[in-house]
């Protein structure tokens, strides 16, 4: 895609910005059941 | 115009750092800040930590020689990101509620209950804080060099008298809000340069089908012929992916956010604008295009590609944002680094291990908070007036000696409670050595592994701590007994 080989479109357009979802899933769920920390 | 934003920025650093002086009380808020940041301060103090000279400097640089397969280490590093969070954030933050840690190694040392833990541990960031501050050194007289239009020695002066102001009046309040300011600049000065860049050079298919005719390797993962092939490749996932847990300068800031339930924002924050800063890493690629058109001048160096770039096809409005972000990141970077030195100095080795944790003063710990940073940016300085070769070297394999010593006992060990003291201390003892001695055996061309030297460090230190943790007697720890009453903060 873009005249860049396969494994680096897929580096570039899929690795990089799942990272990125991740980071947000990351927060959604890693912070569920938040109350108790809070309290530390 | 490009001289004033860069002294007006400079100013508004200095303020900052008055403004913070006035905040400061003891070790704790000089160097946690008094544990008061939210989320956007913390996740900005992430990134533009990450993002260092090295990130705008020579990352272009280094895409301009190699091509795509440099900006792997961008990509990388924001997955980096978002693994720190996901395995060190919330446990670190937890801790240093419990058990009061101020630094990497207090928090090794109550995990092992071992004096030989933190001592190594302070010892591998003392040792790599300094080489890679010095990098950052030479790349801030470099910027300010061209942004004053003075020697290059002047200008390392001035730079380093503003940051020794900045740092040692105020200590981390004025490093996490200079950070928030500086992450402001760059994101803006990024994503201008990424899309005009790209509008200059026709578009990315255009971009890139012109780079696959200068040269086909530029445009993949990793080089078939090239200097960069798959063990790189495969070096920069355990470097930057993995290793990006053992940056002590990034990861103690997880121990300065107000509360835990606010690192949920923290990293989506840090990641996405780290990944928007390393759009930056593009002007390689459109400088290579650019100058093999016959459109701009062959730079004379690689550190020279981005601030060329920028000043040959940006207005000089931009071109003095964009510098003074650059300047942003190497202080940035360079403040996070002399404060983790400079407290393995005063708290891992004088306090904890010299003075067997006897308490000082406030007034005490503070004054010798400040003398000491400024001793060690005094001694950095005057090397970085001529620097040897073998420390600037030992400033860019740094990210590796971090990661070798510190990741399998800081990361492995934080999560498994089967970890030994033994396998701990050597672990980190192995990993100290063998990233440093692979290194100078590489540089002076007597034996180069295929995997990068921090690589290997880092696999031979991680084999041996879970080998070792399995064949030695199991302990139990404080830091998984949920009864242990909590110290105030």
């Amino acid at each position: 895609m873009f005249g860049l080989s396969s494994i680096m479109t897929f580096m570039l357009f899929v690795f990089w910005p799942l990272s990125l979802v991740a980071a947000a899933l990351w927060g959604i769920f890693a912070f569920k059941d938040v109350e108790e920390d809070d309290q530390l | 115009m490009t001289l004033t934003i860069g002294i007006i920025y400079l100013l508004v650093i200095l303020a900052i750092g008055l403004w913070s002086m006035r905040r400061q009380v003891d070790m704790n808020t000089f160097y946690l800040g008094g544990r008061s940041f939210g989320p956007w301060l913390i996740a900005f103090a992430v990134s533009s930590t990450t993002m260092s000279g090295f990130g705008f400097i020579g990352i272009p640089g280094l895409v301009y020689e190699n091509g795509y397969p440099n900006m792997m280490i961008i990509i990388f590093a924001t997955a980096g990101i978002f693994v720190s969070f996901l395995i060190l954030a919330k446990p670190m933050r937890k801790i240093t509620q419990k058990f009061g840690t101020l630094t990497i190694p207090d928090l090794l040392e109550i995990r092992y209950n071992s004096k030989a833990v933190r001592g190594i541990a302070a010892l591998a960031i003392l040792g790599g804080a300094i080489g890679y501050q010095m990098a950052q050194y030479k790349a801030l007289g470099n910027m300010l060099q061209t942004v004053l239009g003075v020697d290059y020695k002047l200008a390392l002066i001035i730079g380093v008298v503003i940051l020794t102001f900045y740092v040692v009046a105020g200590g981390m309040v004025s490093a996490i809000w200079t950070d928030f300011l500086q992450m402001i600049i760059m994101v803006v000065g990024s994503l201008i340069v990424f899309i005009g860049g790209m509008n200059l050079v026709g578009g990315m298919s255009q971009l890139n089908s012109d780079l696959s005719n200068i040269n086909p390797d530029l445009v993949q993962a990793y080089h078939t012929t090239g200097p960069i092939g798959i063990f790189a490749f495969i070096s920069y996932f355990f470097i930057y992916v993995i290793g990006h847990q053992g940056q002590p300068h990034v990861v103690s800031k997880f121990y300065m956010i107000k509360k835990v339930s606010l690192l949920k924002w923290a990293c989506i924050i840090a990641a996405s604008t780290y990944a928007i800063t390393g759009l930056l890493s593009f002007t390689g690629l459109y400088a290579r295009v650019l100058v093999e058109r016959g459109d701009m001048a062959v730079p004379p160096s690689a550190d020279m590609v981005a601030p060329m770039f920028i000043e040959a096809y940006f207005p000089s409005v931009i071109a003095g944002l964009i510098f003074a972000a650059v300047m942003a990141a190497i202080m940035s970077t360079s403040e996070a680094f002399l404060l983790i030195a400079s407290q393995s100095v005063v708290r891992d080795i004088y306090q904890q291990i010299i003075k067997k944790g006897e308490e000082l003063s406030q007034k005490k710990e503070l004054a010798l908070s400040r003398w000491i940073t400024f001793g060690i940016i005094a001694f950095t300085f005057v090397i970085s007036l001529n620097p040897p070769d073998l420390v600037g070297w030992l400033g860019n394999a740094s990210w590796g000696i971090f990661a070798a010593s510190l990741v399998p006992v800081l990361s492995i060990g934080i999560l498994w409670k089967r970890a030994t003291r033994i396998a701990a201390i050597c672990s980190s003892f192995l990993g100290l050595v063998f990233s440093v001695g692979l290194y100078i055996l590489s540089v002076n061309d007597i034996y180069t592994p295929a995997l990068d030297t921090g690589a290997v460090a880092f696999i031979i230190s991680a084999v041996s701590f879970v080998g070792i943790s399995l064949v030695t007697k199991p302990e139990t720890n404080l830091i998984f007994d949920e009864n242990t009453d909590e110290k105030s903060a």
